[in-house]
Formats: C-alpha cells, structure tokens, sequence
C-alpha cells in the first residue's frame, strides 16, 4: 500500500484502512519488550479515536501514508498506553514544565516511562469540550491562564493518565502557568520533585558554573529516582537511552529538513508538529517512538526521492509556538500554505546527546544549548535561521493568551521580524467552542495567505 | 461583454451593511447599500441584483465578494478578504495611501500598503466590541440617539470627557454615571469617540503608520471619528468619497484585474 500523497479525512481513512493488511494491524504494537500483550495493537484510522472522544479528528485532515497513520495511532493511543504501562507494573514519571531534557535520565532507569502532562493542553481541543478547563477553573485556575490549565483539570479527573510515581516541577526561569498547576498538584498529594531552571541568557559567560549548577540538579533528581523505582542509576543504561534518544532527535532533524524541502510539500504540518513533540516524553514507549519515526521518515525521505508531495502548497511558512488547535494547520494548508519550520519552545529536546563522558554534564550541556536558555532575541535568531535555510515566505505566530512564554514574547518578535521585513501574523488561539472568535482567527489568515500570495507573485513578476 | 464593455461586481458582505458595485475598468456604474440582516447570501444576491437593475444588466463578467459573510455568497467567482479589498479600493481612490484604517460594524483594522495596493501588513481588533462601529451604535443608543445625531452632537463638543472602560457594558454605565453627574452630553459623546480612536490608534501603531493616511468604512462617515482618528494617530486622514464601498470596489476591481 503506497499511494500517491494526499491530505484525506477521516471517513476516507475509514475506507483505505481496508486495504492495510491484517497482519500489520497485529504486529504494529507498543510496549513489544512485554510478552503476551495483545491489547498493546495501536494501528487504527482516526475514525476509531474519534469515537472515543477525540471529536476534532472528524475536521482534521491527514496524510494518508501507513507512516502517517501509524504515527497517528501512536500518539493517540498514548494515554491508554500510561494505564496500560500502570498496569504491567511500569513506574511512571511526569516531568512537567519545559523539562524535555530531563527524560532521556528517565528512560535510563528500568521498567520506567514518563509522559508529560503540558501536552494535555491538545486534549480539549481534540476533545472540542470544555471539561478539563471547567476543572481547572473550579481549582483556581480560570481563563486568564494558559492553556496547560488543562492538564490540572486531567490530574484532578484521573481519567486521562494514571497518578504519577513522580511528577518533576520546575522553579526558575520557567512558565507561570505551569507552575500555578505544579503548585495545585502539590495539594493533591502527588508527590513532586523540583528541579531548577537556570535564568534565561543569550550569553552563557560562565559555562562551568551553569554546567556545575545543573549537574547538581540532574544529581539530586537521580538519585529520588532511584528511591521512586527502586534501582541504582546505572552509567551503562544511561549511555544505552542516550544512544536512543539520539537516534531519536536525529531522525526528527531529517524530517524536519524534508519538511524544508523544495520539492512539492511531503507531508502535513499536523503530522510533523506530532514528530516534533514525541521528543518531549517520547510519547511514553522511548524504543516504539524510534521505529514510528523511522517509519515515517522513510516515508517522507522516499516521496522527497521520488518528487512527490502535495500540490498547490506554494507560500511557506515558519510556524512560531505550536497551536493548541490543529486545524489552523490545517486551515493553512488548505489556503496554498505549508510549514518549513518551527519554533515550538522546545529546543530543549533537540541538541544531539554526548555519548561520552559524565552523564550529567552531558545533559547540562544539551539543556544550556537550547532556546529556553536564551532569551528572545535568541528565539528571533533560530526563527530568522528557519526563514533563510527554508527559504520561507512568512512567519504564523500563534500566542496563547495567559502563558507566560507567549504575552511577552510575541510583541518582540514581531518587531524583530518587521525590522528585517519579515511579513509576520501573530494571533491568540481561541478556546474551542468559541465560534464567533475562531471565525476571526480564520479571517486573518486568509488576510495573511493572500498578501503574501500577493508578495511573492510581485517579486516574481 | 456588455455595451460597457467588461463589466466585473464586487459585494462586501459586511455585518451591518451589504455593499455592491458594478465597475466597468474605468469608473463605478452603480453602488446599492442593503441592511445584511440575518440572510447574509440574500442580502448579497438583492444588493448585487439592484445594482444591476438600475444599470440594465442581467450579468457580468465575473463577481468577487468580500466581507464577513462572503462564505455565504454562493453565486461568487471568488472571495477575498476585507483587508485585501479595502487595500485594493483605497489604492485606486486615494494611490498615495501608505496606512488605511477601516472601522467596520464588528471590527476594526489598520492596514499598511507597500504602494501598489498590496498589503504589506495588518492589525485587526476583533475580540470584543470596543474599537468598532458597534461600540459607537451602542452608545448613541444609550443616549436615545441615532448614529448620525450622535456624531454631529460629539463633534460640537471642546473638552471630551475620558471614557476609560472598553467594556461596551461598563462604557455604557459610565456614560449614564458622567451624564448624571450632570457632564454635558457633547463632552460625553466625543468621549465615547476618542475613546474608539485611541483604541484603534493603538493597535495601528505596531505597525509604525506614516502619511499619508485613510480611513474607510462606514464609520469614516463619521466627521467627530474622523477629527478623532486623525487626533489620536497624529496625522491628516483623507476619507474617500463613498468610503463605505471601498471594499466593494476593491473587491470589483480585483474581479477584473485579478490580485
């Protein structure tokens, strides 16, 4: 099965998944170190997903690759997958917070997963359902938060993941709103352990003693992990899980540069926002993530080979903090557009990992070297970076009113990007249901699409 | 082709007001004005077949429909944005325009033009009601007057009072507090005025506005808004003549000349 790339629905989804072959359907499964775990088969059209609740699948649109459906299945099976890893006796850890870094030490100790719980805020948008923000307002956190607020209404509801064996907090230089809901977990008796950020510096004078500063952080926090899992920190399977999550973040570079490519367009930009975040937590099956992003980047390596993509996606794009709504993505697409590049305010899961040396110094190093470390001018330097490596024609900014990454950075960057005659459109995504709103979002896109339309065709005549 | 040649429509579906041209290259046939209602694709096909009507055609070559409700118009060859169709409009009515501003019934926008009627950039207000047409009918209500008497009264007054809530309910509460206060009533309607003008100066000034500038849309009919605007972004503003059909024959426009 192998055709021609198109961005289909999930009704059309529903019909070609007939012409997957069964037998992959048995074999694609998560967790497969577990004998005997046939509930672990992951492979299904979005239509499966949508009938449990995951309603916005029904307006999306997705590539209609098996690469792309399989990572589709895997990063929506993700929370099942936590109870299912509860379940077969996995301890669970949370980092929370712009901690990306952090995993690699957590996939390094046996038997034990993470998953991270910022990533709730898709949930009611996938969901199109106001639970999880009601929640989170009945605790305190109300409208003028962040959209992370969800992910207190999922630890109160304990239905969308298991209670954590820990959950990693963050104190410095971190986002506020995630730590109103660190402060509201806390309360709930989940127990937490908090690591702190270095202040954020374009500059980092003193390497040593920020490398020094953090190693005694990763120190402290190994050593509750082994409380939390019972075992030793072993330097052997820690050099293993760096090994892994290098493959990891290499395979997502790649990808990424064939979203860049300037060939016709080989895939969604849903679809490569998912390859992006799976650095984050790995989406709970570190080894699974590996072989799903391989897959889909043989995928989209074989398209760019052979000149295939979709048609009609001239105006390119560089997408700035990721949207909580994905059918703005979408909505692009579906106007001539398509993302050659991203600043989603997680470059802390980008640097490839020292494979050599002290294990804590390695992930210092890596967490100094990205973006959350910088300050926004640095953020302006990765997008401008983007824009010429990529050729891209404009910059889709989409703030989240209420977080604390977004306000204060936005206005900034946007005359960053003026001063150097970037054509930029920043907006503040909506909270689903609010149609009168998201009808405005969607108007101003149009607006952008077509004066950069308008751009390009001058300079090309 | 028709005895006038090539005929092209433009229909800007706006929420207060459906506009239509028919443009034959050179100058403006005709304009109707329809109140839009609740049928936005009626309004349009009504405004679009008076038009038509009082020129004595039955078609035209192509129809591009602009506004809030252009999704609905199914009769169109095409739709457009607003803020491509007033950029187009102003730039062959006013052609030195650099910033436009356009109030409209339920947003309001700024736009910087590159010269050529293109957009070269954007900012609209368009998550409450201050800021817009709306906000100003609102308040001439509060004070048992039409738009129009509202604007002639604020535009009488020498020392406008501060209205400082953006809220349209708040506003309208301290406008009946500063008119029980015994304010005169037009320090308080040029308040209310200022008090839009600032609001959408504000937003126009992230994008470094320079002269020369225009204002469009319905609201620019407004005299006090206009001395307001002018005030509040510290530059003359040129109103077209008709500036509520600057959309409509941009729109007009682009159906024969394409974008």
């Amino acid at each position: 099965m192998k055709p021609k790339p198109l961005q289909i629905d999930y009704r059309e989804w529903h019909q070609l998944f007939k012409q997957v072959p069964d037998q992959q359907v048995e074999t694609t499964r998560y967790y497969r170190q577990l004998d005997d775990a046939p509930w672990s088969q992951y492979l299904f059209p979005p239509s499966t997903h949508a009938v449990y609740g995951n309603r916005l699948l029904r307006k999306l649109h997705f590539d209609n690759s098996p690469a792309a459906l399989r990572l589709w299945g895997f990063v929506l099976s993700e929370g099942e997958r936590i109870f299912r890893a509860r379940q077969a006796g996995m301890k669970i850890i949370a980092p929370m917070g712009d901690l990306g870094c952090v995993t690699p030490l957590i996939y390094s100790f046996p038997n034990t997963i993470a998953f991270y719980p910022d990533c709730l805020w898709w949930t009611p948008f996938l969901m199109e359902s106001h639970v999880l923000f009601d929640d989170a307002a009945e605790l305190g956190l109300g409208e003028d938060s962040c959209f992370v607020r969800a992910a207190l209404g999922a630890f109160f509801k304990q239905a969308y993941f298991p209670k954590p064996d820990l959950c990693i907090g963050t104190v410095g230089a971190t986002c506020d709103d995630m730590a109103a809901v660190m402060s509201e977990v806390d309360r709930m008796e989940i127990p937490i352990y908090y690591f702190e950020l270095p202040p954020r510096s374009d500059v980092v004078s003193d390497q040593t003693r920020w490398v020094n500063f953090l190693g005694v952080q990763y120190g402290a926090l190994t050593s509750r992990l082994e409380e939390v899992t019972g075992a030793a920190f072993s330097v052997e399977r820690f050099r293993a899980a760096v090994l892994k999550v290098n493959r990891l973040r290499r395979l997502i570079a790649e990808i990424k540069k064939y979203a860049a490519s300037l060939g016709p367009n080989p895939m969604g930009a849903v679809e490569m926002m998912n390859v992006e975040f799976a650095a984050l937590s790995y989406y709970g099956d570190l080894d699974e993530c590996v072989e799903v992003l391989q897959d889909f980047k043989d995928c989209v390596q074989s398209r760019a080979a052979a000149g295939e993509g979709y048609r009609g996606q001239e105006l390119r794009i560089v997408w700035v903090t990721p949207p909580a709504d994905p059918l703005l993505m979408n909505y692009v697409e579906e106007l001539g557009g398509r993302v050659v590049g991203s600043e989603y305010v997680i470059n802390q899961t980008t640097p490839i990992l020292k494979e050599e040396g002290d294990p804590f110094t390695i992930l210092a190093e890596a967490q100094l070297a990205a973006s959350l470390a910088g300050s926004t001018a640095f953020r302006v330097k990765l997008i401008l970076e983007q824009l010429k490596s990529a050729g891209a024609d404009g910059v889709i900014i989409s703030g989240i009113f209420g977080s604390s990454h977004c306000p204060y950075e936005t206005i900034p960057i946007v005359e960053a990007l003026r001063k150097q005659n970037v054509p930029v459109l920043s907006f503040d995504v909506v909270a689903p249901g609010k149609m009168r709103l998201q009808s405005q979002i969607y108007n101003r896109i149009e607006a952008f699409m077509e004066s950069l339309r308008a751009r390009k065709r001058r300079h090309a005549g | 082709m028709t005895a006038f040649g090539k005929v092209t429509a433009g229909v800007d579906i706006g929420s207060r007001t459906t506009k239509a041209i028919i443009w034959d290259g050179a100058k403006v046939l005709c304009r109707a004005l329809i109140s839009t209602g609740w049928t936005p694709e009626i309004s349009a096909d009504s405004a679009l077949r008076q038009a038509l009507e009082s020129v004595g055609l039955k078609k035209v070559e192509r129809t591009v429909v602009t506004g809030y409700g252009r999704v609905t118009a199914s009769f169109a060859d095409e739709t457009i944005t607003e803020i491509t169709a007033h950029a187009r409009g102003v730039a062959h009515l006013l052609p030195e325009t650099h910033t436009l501003i356009d109030i409209g019934g339920q947003d309001s926008k700024a736009i910087i033009l590159n010269g050529d009627g293109m957009v070269q950039d954007f900012a609209m207000n368009d998550r409450c009601a201050a800021g817009s047409g709306k906000f100003l009918e609102f308040l001439a209500h509060s004070m048992g007057l039409s738009v129009e008497a509202f604007s002639q009264l604020a535009y009488m007054s020498r020392s406008p009072v501060q209205i400082s809530s953006i809220c349209t309910v708040f506003a309208e509460s301290e406008v009946l507090s500063l008119l029980a206060e015994g304010v005169a009533r037009e320090d308080v309607a040029n308040g209310v005025h200022r008090s839009i003008a600032r609001r959408v100066a504000q937003m126009a000034q992230s994008l470094h506005p320079r002269s020369p500038a225009a204002f469009t849309g319905g609201v620019a009919l407004n005299v006090c808004m206009v001395r307001e605007m002018s005030a509040a972004l510290d530059m003359q503003i040129q109103v077209p003549e008709w500036p509520e059909f600057t959309g409509a024959l941009g729109a007009a426009i682009i159906a024969r000349e394409g974008w």
